[in-house]
């Protein structure tokens, strides 16, 4: 395929899937700058939330009245905090991006299956992020009635400020985003179907295309789910009709007419997308785990077949246990007792991931640079937020802890902490692949430090303020006395979310500077296996000049093997270090 | 287009055809999800709800169903002729589809006409609701599928036989296309069953 020469081909409106991936990448980081500044606020706001802040009050009026922040800004605050960071900032960079950028790369082939449904996925999917942003900016606010947007909430537009023009902005952003995510999706399900290079079985797949194969299979099955709930969501707040608006519902004083829906059945539509959509956030961040573990202990991964098998199964088992977010809204105990049974099944075969990883790193020759310690972080993350989810997932338990900061604390661990270790752990480990530079190491480890030990700080504790008995979602815990002990914790967690955020500016400088000052390296920086190795840094436009053959599982690493102790996947002979 | 003349443009465009009919297979995959969730809601809504009251659907919608069904069953020829390198009679089967397919378009159009002469609208009752919201969306689907099958005719009346190049062109949309539509057609037959025997 013949190179574009122009600009605006080459690097604007691109079909080349390396540039599509890390357009996906940069608007997700600027989506993340936006989606952590909220949370600062949320921060600012429940650490201290009698002080005023006369500057956020000249810069955001409308947020900040008498220099305090209105009670109303907060949801809306929170609400797109979690929208922004599930949808815009990990599905973008991690799944979009990462998804565009190596799945072509991994497999052997010159593209993606369908590049023009691709350059049409980034665009519609930027159009979507500005779409959200812009909630900000109309009558009433963004968006207030978190991100799973619970009706009746966010079904009458008079219930609160954000319930107006900004929810109908939200769906609306929510619908974009879900059609360039299924584009996506298709694709990559497309390209690992019908564009692996000869040779290139799919038990000799990459984990990390593995990941992005299952993640995708399941967007493509669970997204539908919220296609639906939120045209029905659209029609209950512009056409009369009554899908999950319920029958006597008194707002202002006033009975609303419309009802005889049920507010459940959007919890059940939401969640059949929710849940999955964890687990499409995760699986990757663990495939690329295994990958980049692997080069960093010189040795081949512990349990390829069964970790491929236990991330199918998690999978499947993740698209049929989304009650256990509803065990408070009065579902039968039969129910609830299929979903708690179904949800601590997971833990089977995410427990065989975890020791999977944790073989992994038995008998290597542990060399470690940034993208290594962030993938040993990432473990971590994940056997401790892992451990939050066994109480969670228990009916019996969760009704105490439900919609507590246990809640918070754990999902901060698994789809706050997992995937963004893994985000991070993947943009250290490509970045010179991408630019053909390596991205400075001191600054990396400082980053790695201060993320891991902040975020310990932040989300334990959280979990021990849930376990206080402090709900989620409150603007301020003042007028509680049983609350009065948690001021202190709040104080604290705040004080390391400043800190842990001023650690990300740090990674953004480190990413900005590394592009044009960057050390300069080889095409192998870390003498890795898989096919976008073999490649020049950035890889040219169709990747392979000849269709690559591919001769070995992606794990050919010897750790007694000296300086030649790798061998990658499209090295042909014998006489090299077998290790497995 | 005949084995011959596939094998005449290389492994490439075989790859490509099959790609393309497996996008097809993904996306056929997706919106049987949408429509499964919209059956879920469908049947919470009715057995959950005291304001369930079901709407009287016109009855020529059993014949628009056999327009549909028909118009599937043309395209298959039409597909079969094609494939067979028939370009005269898959271009018969083909127009005789599309002409279905504006008829059923028609019949669309005059029940929900008919439904709304009879003060019957998207907010009436929840089944109304769903009706509206479920044969539009189908509606949606179909012109896509029209789309496809308006280019596969386009190039079949200026297909050349033998030019195994322009019998690719005219043939492959008409064969993605068939996915869709009779991947629609027995949607259509699904939904009709569901809003009428279930309602």
């Amino acid at each position: 395929m013949s190179e574009p020469q122009s600009f605006l081909r080459k690097y604007i409106f691109s079909l080349d899937h390396k540039i599509i991936g890390i357009q996906y990448i940069v608007t997700g980081f600027a989506m993340a700058i936006v989606g952590g500044l909220l949370s600062l606020l949320i921060r600012l706001q429940l650490g201290w939330p009698t002080v005023m802040w006369p500057i956020l009050e000249t810069l955001m009026p409308n947020a900040y009245q008498s220099g305090v922040m209105a009670p109303e800004f907060y949801l809306a605050a929170v609400t797109m905090h979690g929208t922004i960071m599930a949808f815009f900032f990990i599905s973008y960079v991690l799944v979009s991006g990462f998804g565009n950028y190596l799945v072509p790369l991994q497999v052997g082939a010159k593209d993606m299956a369908f590049p023009l449904l691709n350059m049409l996925s980034y665009w519609i999917g930027l159009v979507s992020a500005l779409v959200m942003i812009m909630a900000f900016f109309v009558e009433g606010g963004a968006a207030a009635a978190g991100w799973t947007a619970y009706p009746p909430l966010s079904a009458l537009p008079g219930a609160v400020p954000g319930s107006g023009l900004g929810q109908s902005v939200w769906l609306l952003s929510m619908a974009l985003f879900i059609v360039s995510f299924t584009m996506t999706s298709l694709n990559v399900v497309a390209t690992v179907f019908s564009m692996r290079a000869k040779g290139m079985s799919m038990m000799r797949m990459p984990m990390t295309v593995w990941s992005f194969f299952i993640a995708s299979v399941m967007g493509l099955l669970a997204f539908p789910a919220l296609t639906a709930g939120a045209i029905m969501l659209l029609f209950d707040r512009h056409a009369g009709t009554a899908f999950f608006l319920p029958a006597g519902l008194i707002i202002g004083g006033n009975l609303v007419e419309v009802g005889g829906g049920s507010p459940l059945l959007w919890q059940h539509l939401f969640w059949f997308l929710g849940h999955p959509e964890v687990y499409v956030l995760i699986l990757p961040a663990l495939g690329i785990n295994f990958d980049i573990l692997a080069a960093f202990t010189r040795k081949p991964i512990f349990g390829y077949r069964i970790a491929v098998w236990s991330l199918i199964l998690s999978g499947f088992l993740g698209m049929i246990v989304w009650g256990h977010h509803m065990f408070v809204s009065g579902m039968s105990p039969f129910s609830g007792e299929y979903f708690s049974l179904s949800t601590l099944l997971i833990t089977i075969p995410m427990a065989v991931v975890g020791v999977c990883m944790l073989g992994s790193l038995w008998g290597g020759r542990l060399k470690m640079a940034t993208p290594g310690l962030f993938a040993l972080g990432l473990i971590s993350m994940f056997g401790t937020g892992g451990f939050g989810g066994l109480f969670l997932g228990n009916a019996t338990a969760d009704i105490q802890l439900h919609d507590t900061y246990f809640v918070v604390g754990h999902f901060h661990l698994m789809i706050g902490g997992v995937t963004v270790f893994g985000t991070f752990a993947a943009i250290y480990f490509w970045f010179p692949k991408m630019f053909g530079r390596l991205m400075n190491e001191t600054l990396g480890r400082v980053h790695f430090w201060i993320t891991t030990i902040g975020y310990y700080l932040i989300f334990l504790t959280q979990h021990f303020v849930g376990l206080q008995g402090a709900p989620r979602r409150y603007y301020a815990f003042g007028s509680y006395e049983y609350l009065e002990q948690t001021a202190t914790s709040n104080e604290f967690i705040s004080i390391a979310a400043m800190v842990v955020g001023a650690a990300q500016a740090m990674f953004i400088f480190n990413f900005v500077w590394s592009m044009f000052r960057g050390k300069v390296t080889d095409t192998n920086p870390w003498r890795a296996t898989t096919l976008e190795w073999s490649l020049p840094s950035p890889p040219p436009h169709g990747n392979f000049a000849t269709p690559p053959v591919v001769h070995r599982w992606p794990y050919e690493y010897s750790p007694d093997g000296g300086e030649n102790d790798f061998a990658g996947q499209q090295v042909d002979g014998g006489n090299v270090p077998v290790t497995a | 287009m005949n084995h011959a003349a596939t094998s005449q443009l290389g492994p490439d465009v075989a790859q490509r055809d099959f790609q393309l009919h497996l996008g097809m297979g993904i996306f056929l995959g997706t919106v049987t999800m949408l429509f499964g969730a919209f059956s879920s809601a469908y049947i919470v809504r009715g057995s959950t709800s005291q304001d369930w009251q079901a709407i009287q659907l016109p009855s020529f919608l059993w014949l628009n169903t056999l327009v549909i069904v028909i118009s599937s069953i043309s395209l298959e020829l039409a597909r079969r002729a094609g494939k067979a390198g028939d370009w005269r009679r898959a271009g018969i089967w083909l127009g005789t589809t599309l002409v279905l397919a504006m008829l059923f378009f028609g019949g669309q159009l005059a029940a929900w006409e008919w439904l709304w002469a009879a003060g019957i609208s998207v907010p009436s009752t929840p089944h109304s609701s769903f009706f509206f919201i479920l044969t539009g969306l189908h509606a949606v689907h179909l012109l896509a599928g029209l789309a496809l099958l308006g280019v596969a005719g386009a190039r079949v009346m200026r297909v050349s036989a033998n030019d195994p190049v322009s019998e690719r062109r005219a043939f492959l949309p008409m064969s993605v296309g068939a996915m869709l539509w009779h991947f629609l057609a027995a949607l259509w037959v699904y939904l009709i069953i569901m809003l009428t025997l279930f309602a």
